[in-house]
């Protein structure tokens, strides 16, 4: 049996995620801080999002919201129809680094969702997924003996393992170097064709963001809402040299603007102070 | 100010970096020949505590005050051939381990609770910041009424001894598990006593293993006060008995068995370490 079996129940559904009226505001009452102002999305079945904005525009808030670890102020998320209200296995998180349990081999992070579960053969499991990952020689090691881009393999592993319809991925290439994270990037576009997960994507990177999506989320600063918007019309399967297609340049530009105009008003408020 | 290239910590920096390779770095073969001499220098400090010792004992000339090293070794002889000092140990090494135990079995756990539920620790941590001031020694008095003299009483203050080294170093443990961690595991399904046992307890085993070296120190010292007022055996019993009948040597080579066991001790637990935690880097 493979995740293929969850492709059909999620497809007969509209929506997967869906945020009404999104606020979330940290601090004391009084002295709050705005982390996202009514953000509003759906996000159908399938769907690949990229959720693209500046540092301090709220995007790792916006998924903590949809992952269960952060509650709305106001507004409320669902998935599949249910309201949020906790964290669940089927909408795993994959972070940006340093979430592996460092006492527990590759594989046994990999088992780790399968045995709360209760997946009767989680070993089998997590040797099937760490090999999707290309990491099966490697099940043993602990994560401090696996270098940064292994570790988000793994990582990616555990998430997928327990087979979840929705993935959630905070900036899960951020901390890797321009290489790895390319050759990550197309290993997740490659797993994600076979699977057709939701994804919510968490990046900076105006690149990343365009390669992988079908639509991106771009987050504005003062007041963080969404921006905008934009469907990426590039076809798939792609391959890096989907990034010499005219849409792909056109869009880039386009986003570059937004997201240095958005990052200015931190940058020159932060200038004032000084 | 001064950049200064040559600073002697960064090349230990570079090698303790992150690689994909399984092996941890060679110890460079200087790091063996450091080891080398401390341990050298180690045995030239004791040799040095003696010779002043087997000085001082010839130039006091009182062997009631301080007898020689080798009155001492008789003495040692005396006590290890009649089998005295095998029966005190052994009832010493009962206690310390009965008691530590406890305070192993109640305060790792109760430090896993106290992190977990917010109402116990808000009723237990006052409660234990006021018994915490109260040193072992002073609960003796009140063990023997409790308890009588013999072995409950040493039960009682040794497991004292060693719980709130044991209880403090594991709720530190358990506070400063990565919230990475605790998010990790909720999304992959990870309930309140799941989290307790895959996340919180391997992620403070380090500190609760500290707290486990330091109580079993605790706990052995504290068994040697326990014996002297309140015990008919054990190495404080036989220090006590030997000091009434000033035979000074016994007194010494009690001493020295309270010492080389207790050393002996946190060299083995320190030796474990690197067997519990396989996940732990290995430090030059």
């Amino acid at each position: 049996m493979t995740a293929a079996v969850a492709i059909p129940s999620a497809a007969t559904r509209s929506v997967a995620i869906a945020l009404q009226d999104i606020s979330v505001r940290f601090g004391k009452p009084g002295r709050q801080l705005a982390a996202l102002q009514r953000v509003n999305l759906t996000i159908q079945p399938g769907e690949f999002v990229s959720v693209l904005g500046p540092s301090g525009s709220g995007k790792s808030t916006l998924l903590n919201v949809i992952a269960g670890f952060e509650r709305p102020s106001e507004g409320a998320a669902s998935v599949d129809g249910q309201q949020v209200l906790e964290p669940s296995p089927e909408r795993p998180v994959v972070f940006q680094q340093h979430s592996l349990f460092p006492w527990m081999t590759a594989l046994d992070n990999v088992a780790f969702g399968l045995r709360m579960t209760g997946n009767l053969e989680p070993r089998e499991r997590a040797r099937h997924y760490l090999q999707l990952v290309g990491l099966l020689d490697f099940a043993d090691r602990y994560p401090h003996q696996l270098s940064g881009g292994m570790q988000q393999r793994v990582g990616l592993a555990r998430a997928l393992a327990v087979e979840p319809r929705i993935l959630l991925m905070d900036e899960p290439f951020g901390a890797l170097d321009a290489q790895t994270r390319a050759l990550m990037q197309e290993q997740l576009l490659k797993l994600w064709e076979e699977r057709r997960h939701t994804v919510v994507f968490v990046t900076h990177d105006i690149d990343e963001a365009i390669f992988l999506s079908d639509r991106v989320v771009v987050l504005g600063v003062k007041p963080n809402r969404v921006r905008e918007v934009v469907d990426v019309t590039l076809p798939r399967p792609r391959s890096p040299e989907a990034r010499q297609d005219p849409s792909y340049q056109a869009l880039y530009r386009s986003l570059f603007a937004q997201i240095r105009e958005e990052s200015s008003k931190t940058f020159s408020a932060a200038t004032a102070n000084t | 100010m001064t950049t200064n290239t040559a600073d002697p910590s960064v090349p230990e920096l570079r090698s303790a970096d992150e690689s994909p390779t399984a092996a941890p770095a060679t110890e460079p073969s200087s790091g063996r020949g450091r080891a080398a001499s401390a341990s050298g220098y180690g045995m030239l400090g004791v040799a040095v505590l003696l010779a002043g010792w087997a000085i001082a004992a010839k130039l006091l000339d009182n062997a009631i005050l301080l007898p020689t090293p080798l009155a001492t070794l008789e003495g040692f002889g005396d006590v290890l051939r009649d089998g005295t000092l095998l029966v005190d140990v052994a009832a010493s090494l009962k206690r310390v381990l009965s008691g530590f135990g406890l305070a192993a079995v109640t305060g790792v756990p109760l430090a896993l609770l106290v992190v977990s539920f917010r109402r116990l620790s808000q009723l237990l941590l006052p409660v234990l910041a006021l018994l915490r001031p109260i040193p072992p020694i002073a609960w003796v008095p009140i063990a023997i009424l409790w308890f009588g003299l013999g072995d409950k009483p040493s039960y009682f203050v040794t497991a004292v001894a060693a719980f709130f080294p044991v209880f403090l170093n594991s709720l530190g443990g358990a506070r400063s598990v990565e919230a990475q961690h605790l998010r990790a595991a909720r999304c992959l399904g990870a309930r309140k006593l799941q989290l307790l046992r895959y996340v919180y307890l391997p992620s403070s085993l380090p500190a609760v293993w500290t707290g486990l070296k330091i109580g079993l120190g605790q706990s052995w010292m504290a068994v040697v006060t326990a014996e002297l007022v309140a015990a008919q055996s054990g190495l404080g019993h036989m220090i006590e008995l030997n000091r009434l009948q000033l035979e000074t040597p016994r007194v010494f080579v009690g001493m020295f068995m309270i010492s080389v066991i207790g050393a002996l001790m946190t060299l083995a637990l320190g030796a474990a370490e690197t067997w519990i935690f396989p996940w732990k880097k290995t430090e030059p």
